[in-house]
Formats: structure tokens, C-alpha cells, sequence
């Protein structure tokens, strides 16, 4: 097994460098071209006008009312005595212990939540920005958050609020950073779980989800 | 590793050409990949600009590569994850299988990873008798047929349905269905089983951050975040130049990667892990082992010629436009690392080894790979550098020597150019049939036999430029 020291050491001599290398000059590097603009234009329906591109399915609501509405109507179509999982702060959040009684809410703050939410139907969370240029979410994960949220469950539903919807990923990277350091994970997420493994054939939900949708409660 | 490492790559390349479905789906395929490239970076706008803003950025990490492989080892320390060094794939996988003794391992399960191909990491497993399961659908349908991938980005693209059904059933111990609805169901819900059971979840990654010790996975099917999530362990292999200075500079590759190599926008998953599991959070490894590996990359830094090939992100687009690649497909390569990519990687990562050099020979030198990779790597440049290499080491055909010294003082040399090109076309009138040769005839080729065998040349039409214009009087009458 090499040593830190020796892998770094070799690295530094085939460079031809003397030493240990110093903070590099970034000069040599070509920023890129500027982004489409789309100040101009409405945010959240190029959003969702992407995220439908790559089969997510988006609904616009004008009030909390709307997007419980919306929320009962998906939870109708899954198969009865259904489970959903979500965190503690989405379900408070979000008012959802008003949205349609039949169904138990397994939150990330009860003890039965690891052993039983990879049966949920339904995973919903919140997220920490949107992105339009994509149809993309992005999710970070805490205490109050798992990972397996938006992973296990076959249909995740994803409530998020206008004003997160940024234009392009770069805004996006910059809303994650916290003081420098990142959160364990950040997913991007653009769309369900997809293949094309087997002869070229699309198929949907081969891992992860296989239906995503998108709730957006407009400013 | 495989089978189809063995022997020689014409030989392989005569197999490949005689199966006539695996070479439709390779076209197919590979076709749908360019078609969906050339859209999708057309839709972006400024491919060029953004191509270079991605060399420039590669170029820099390589050219300063001490320094962020040092600067990612302590930002990921910090963070909670142990990083390994391996100068060469046996320190890589015996890294790994110290990790799976402490943690007494019994099922293994892992995220498609080229590199840990490179280290033959399942055959390693396989010797320990370690259970280990792939989990990309393609990765999990060649481990159940005991084949290598034959591309980077799509690894089965060689197996038709009917065959991927009667691998399942022979699984599942019951009749699978062929449709891709049946298909898929019985993966995801074998797998789903595989990933609650696993005690270590292995990945390669697409990209480092240096400047927050971070790793960073593409991914359509979410295997690789099943991977990552499930496990109490992660380990993660990554070769050495997989870094970007900073999560800022991610965005770009964020457009490059996918569009080059599947053509979308942005794949289903992009996933930054920073760390294990905070202590407040329910699920994600506890513990997260990342090991760097050499195995012949350093060697080609301070190189001049070839330390752009560091630059490479794996995007596979090289594959996809290389006529060579599209008509023998993966396999008849014999290598990790298929296609232009992979000939001009084998050779400089195993240069003692005489089956690599004679990748860069698996190329027609049209330069359709330089063009399409998205970091502009001048791979056919380097291509004819490793031929040269190869020949300097004494590797060449003396019939070669032979010719191409005659062609020299031939094309140098009008006194004897002249003379030359009029037996030559006596002996063509002779031997030319339009493909119609005889096969007596066709043997007296010797060595160029091969190559003749698939060309017809056109019957030469009467006299040549330079005859005709000295009957016209030359230069004298010109206007």
C-alpha cells in the first residue's frame, strides 16, 4: 500500500515540479459562455415544461388548499391500507395530517421509520432548490431528511414553493453551499428512475422511482 | 478476466464480424447515441465554447494534480470518509479486502464502475468466494451471462431480449416474460432484495471535488444511490485524475457528461456525497472508504504527448463515432477500455504488454473521436504517436521496413517515380479484376492479403496526369 506522502511525491516529480505544488493559478481557465438568459421570462413554467420533458409530472397550485387537493387526488390512485413517508418538517410544514384521513404518515422522526418505509408507497418531501433549465430537484439530506425518501418509495411527490426555482444549476450549486462545507448527500434529480439496458427500450422505474411528481405552490 | 482477452484481436475481430445481429445492434445502438448527441449539444448552443471551458478546466486539474489530489484527501478526511492509496490495481484490491474483513462482509453489492474493471475486482471476490452482485440492470445481466461490458455507457448492448429473458428465468427459477415491463420488474424487485441485505455498497465515481472532498455519481436507473444509501458501508474506487477543483466547476461537466454520453440533458441522478451519515441521520453509510489508484496513470504525466489523456471524463462518445468501434463492437477489443479510448489507454497503462500494443492499430485514423470527445482529446494523434512507439521498440514488421523505404525513395524521387508508376500499371491491368482475383493471386499478397481481401481497386483509367501533361508539352504551353 503506498503512503499518502509517496503517491503525492510521485505525482509532484513526473510533473517535473521540485516540491509540493502551490495554490494553482486558475488564469488558464476558459469560464464558459454566458447562459441563456431567463430573467424575462416565468420561472416555474419553464420548469415544469421541462421536468414533463423527462416524464415527471408537474401541477401548479395557487394555494395549500390546491396542493392538498392535488396531493389526495395521486394518493387516490395508490392501492389501499397505503403508507407514505415524508419528514417531520414537510408534514408540519405543509399541513399534511389535513390531507385525506385513510392514510398513516411514517415520519423520519418515529422509531418504526427504518424498518418500515422501504414498504411505503409514497415518499414526500420538500426540496432545497428547483432547477428550470432542467426540471431538475435538488435535495439535500439532514436529521430531519433521509436519503431513502426519494429513493425507495415507488412515487414521489416533491412539494416546493415558487421561489426555490432557480434558473440554471450554478445558482443551484451555490443555494446547497452552507459556510463551505456540504451536507452528506445532494441529490440531483431529474425525473423517474430510467433504462435503456434491455435493446434500446426505455423502461421507467427500474430502481428508483417510477412516478415523480412535482407540486409547486405559486408565489 | 474474460474470454475475450485471449488471443488476438483479428481473431476476435473475425468472430465479431460473423455475428451478424450483434453487429446490428452495435450500429443501432451506437447510432441512437450520436443522433442524440449531435441534438442535445445542438440544443445547448455553444458546444465549442463549452467544450473548451471543459479542456481548459481538465487540463488545469491534471497539470496541478498534486495539489488537489492533496487537497480532496483533506477536505474528505475532515469530512468523515478514510482515503487509501494504491499505486497499482493489486494495492487497490487488497485495500478493498481488508475493508471487507473488518466488516466480516458476506454479500458485496456494487454501482457500474469501469475502474474496478480495470482491477479486476469481481474476479478477486469471486476467488474469496465473496458474494457480489451487480446492480446496474446491464451490469446485473452480463454478471448473470458471465460476459465483460462491451461499452462504457451501455455495457450490454450485445445481448438481445431473448437471451436476457432466459437468464432471468434461470434465476428466477421460473419463466420470465420477454417484454421489458416483465424484465425490468423481476430486476428491480431481485435487486431491491440484494440492496437491503448488503453489508458493503461499492462505487466507482465520475467526479471528485477537490475543494470539498466530495464524490460524485451520474446515474439513470438510482442504483448508484441505492448503493450509497442502503450499506453501512461505501467504498469507493477512483482513479486518481477523476478530480475537479471545485463543486462550481461540477456545472460544466454537469452538461458535458451526459449530453456526450447518452445524449440528455442531464441524467436521471447526479448524487455529491460528502462524508459518511451525519450522527443525526437515519440512513447512509456509516463508514466511507475511498481508495485513489495509480496503475499506470502518473506515468503518463509530464508526458507531453499523452498527458491529455488524463483529461478523459468517460463519456463513451468516442466509441460511438468510431467506425472501427461500430463494426466489431466492445469485445473484439479484448480490453476494459473498448473503443479509440481504450486503445490509446491500454497501451499506456500496460506498456509491457504486447496485447495492448496492438490496440492502436484498431483505428482508421479518420480523427471522428478527437471530434466528438468533449474535452478534446487529440486521441488519433496519439494513436499514430503509439504506433510509432511500438514500432521504435522494435515491434515492427520487417515487410513493413521494407515498404515503406521503398515508398520513400519511390515518392522521393521523380526519375524513379516516373518509371515506376508505368510497370505499375501494367501490373494492375494484370492483377486488378475489379474483384474479380484469383485466389492463387490473392495469396502471393503475403502479408497485405489481409488487407486486400476486403478492397476492390478501381482498373487504373490509361495514362496519368503527369503523362498527359508532358504530351501536351509541359509547362512550356501552360497558361
Amino acid at each position: 500500500m503506498a503512503s499518502k506522502a509517496e503517491f503525492l511525491a510521485n505525482i509532484t516529480r513526473r510533473l517535473g515540479r521540485s516540491g509540493p505544488a502551490s495554490v494553482p493559478n486558475r488564469g488558464s481557465i476558459n469560464a464558459g459562455p454566458a447562459e441563456h438568459d431567463m430573467s424575462a421570462g416565468d420561472l416555474a413554467a419553464r420548469f415544469a415544461e421541462e421536468a414533463e420533458r423527462v416524464g415527471s409530472k408537474v401541477v401548479m397550485c395557487d394555494s395549500l388548499d390546491a396542493v392538498h387537493d392535488a396531493l389526495t387526488a395521486i394518493i387516490g390512485t395508490l392501492p389501499p391500507d397505503r403508507v407514505a413517508s415524508c419528514s417531520p418538517s414537510v408534514l408540519d410544514g405543509w399541513g399534511l395530517d389535513r390531507v385525506d384521513g385513510s392514510i398513516e404518515w411514517l415520519t423520519a422522526a418515529s422509531e418504526a421509520f427504518r424498518e418500515r418505509m422501504p414498504a411505503s408507497e409514497v415518499g414526500v418531501t420538500g426540496a432545497d432548490v428547483a432547477i428550470a433549465d432542467t426540471g431538475t430537484l435538488v435535495l439535500t439530506a439532514d436529521a430531519d431528511r433521509p436519503r431513502s425518501l426519494s429513493l425507495l418509495p415507488r412515487v414521489h411527490v416533491a412539494l416546493i414553493r415558487e421561489e426555490q426555482i432557480v434558473a440554471h444549476m450554478a445558482e443551484a450549486i451555490q443555494r446547497v453551499r452552507v459556510n463551505g462545507s456540504l451536507p452528506s448527500a445532494v441529490q440531483f434529480m431529474t425525473g423517474p428512475s430510467r433504462s435503456a439496458d434491455i435493446e434500446n427500450d426505455l423502461s421507467i422505474g427500474v430502481h428508483g422511482p417510477a412516478e415523480v411528481h412535482i407540486l409547486v405552490l405559486r408565489s | 478476466m474474460s474470454s475475450a482477452s485471449n488471443g488476438h484481436m483479428t481473431d476476435r475481430v473475425d468472430v465479431a464480424l460473423a455475428d451478424v445481429a450483434l453487429g446490428g445492434a452495435v450500429k443501432f445502438t451506437t447510432d441512437r447515441l450520436r443522433g442524440r448527441k449531435a441534438e442535445a449539444s445542438e440544443a445547448l448552443g455553444d458546444w465549442q465554447e463549452w467544450r473548451e471551458a471543459g479542456r481548459s478546466i481538465r487540463a488545469h486539474t491534471v497539470a496541478n494534480l498534486d495539489y488537489y489530489v492533496d487537497q480532496f484527501t483533506t477536505n474528505a478526511t475532515a469530512a468523515g470518509s478514510t482515503v487509501h492509496f494504491a499505486s497499482d490495481g493489486v494495492e487497490a484490491v487488497a485495500a478493498i479486502r481488508q475493508i471487507v474483513r473488518e466488516k466480516a462482509a458476506k454479500l458485496v453489492i456494487k454501482s457500474k464502475s469501469m475502474v474496478t474493471e480495470e482491477i479486476h475486482l469481481n474476479a478477486a471476490f469471486e476467488a474469496d468466494g465473496l458474494e457480489c452482485v451487480e446492480t446496474d440492470l446491464g451490469e446485473y445481466i452480463l454478471q448473470l451471462a458471465k460476459e465483460p461490458p462491451s461499452h462504457i455507457i451501455v455495457p450490454c448492448i450485445h445481448k438481445r431480449r431473448s437471451e436476457i429473458a432466459a437468464l432471468f428465468s434461470a434465476e428466477a427459477g421460473r419463466e420470465i416474460a420477454q417484454d421489458t415491463v416483465s424484465l425490468t420488474a423481476f430486476a428491480r424487485q431481485k435487486l431491491r432484495e440484494t440492496f437491503i441485505a448488503a453489508d458493503i455498497g461499492i462505487t466507482g465515481c465520475n467526479f471528485a471535488l477537490a475543494d470539498t472532498g466530495s464524490i460524485v455519481l451520474f446515474s439513470n436507473e438510482g442504483n448508484g444511490r441505492m448503493t450509497t444509501t442502503l450499506p453501512k458501508t461505501h467504498v469507493v474506487v477512483m482513479g486518481m485524475e477523476r478530480l475537479l477543483p471545485t463543486f462550481e466547476d461540477l456545472d460544466i461537466f454537469a452538461k458535458l457528461l451526459p449530453r456526450s454520453a447518452t445524449g440528455q440533458k442531464i441524467t436521471s441522478y447526479m448524487t455529491v456525497l460528502t462524508g459518511p451519515r451525519r450522527d443525526c441521520e437515519v440512513d447512509g453509510p456509516d463508514d466511507v472508504h475511498i481508495v485513489i489508484l495509480d496503475n499506470g496513470r502518473s506515468n503518463q504525466l509530464g508526458d507531453p504527448e499523452f498527458q491529455e489523456i488524463l483529461n478523459c471524463i468517460r463519456c463513451g462518445a468516442c466509441l460511438n463515432v468510431c467506425p472501427v468501434y461500430r463494426h466489431v463492437g466492445g469485445h473484439a477489443y479484448g480490453n476494459v477500455y473498448p473503443g479509440p479510448i481504450g486503445a490509446v489507454l491500454a497501451p499506456l497503462l500496460r506498456p509491457d504488454d504486447p496485447a495492448a500494443a496492438e490496440l492502436p492499430y484498431a483505428s482508421s485514423l479518420c480523427g471522428a473521436c478527437a471530434e466528438a470527445c468533449p474535452v478534446k482529446i487529440p486521441l488519433h494523434d496519439m494513436l499514430v504517436r503509439l504506433r510509432a512507439r511500438n514500432v521504435a521498440r522494435g515491434n515492427g514488421k520487417p515487410e513493413e521496413q521494407i515498404a515503406f523505404t521503398g515508398f520513400a525513395k519511390l515518392f522521393g524521387s521523380a526519375s524513379l517515380y516516373g518509371p515506376m508508376m508505368q510497370l505499375a500499371r501494367l501490373g494492375q491491368k494484370l492483377t486488378v479484376g475489379n474483384g474479380r482475383r484469383p485466389q492463387w493471386f490473392m495469396n502471393l499478397f503475403g502479408p497485405a492479403g489481409a488487407w486486400a481481401k476486403g478492397r476492390d481497386l478501381p482498373t487504373s483509367q490509361g495514362a496519368s496526369f503527369r503523362e498527359r501533361w508532358a504530351k501536351r508539352g509541359g509547362h512550356r504551353n501552360g497558361k
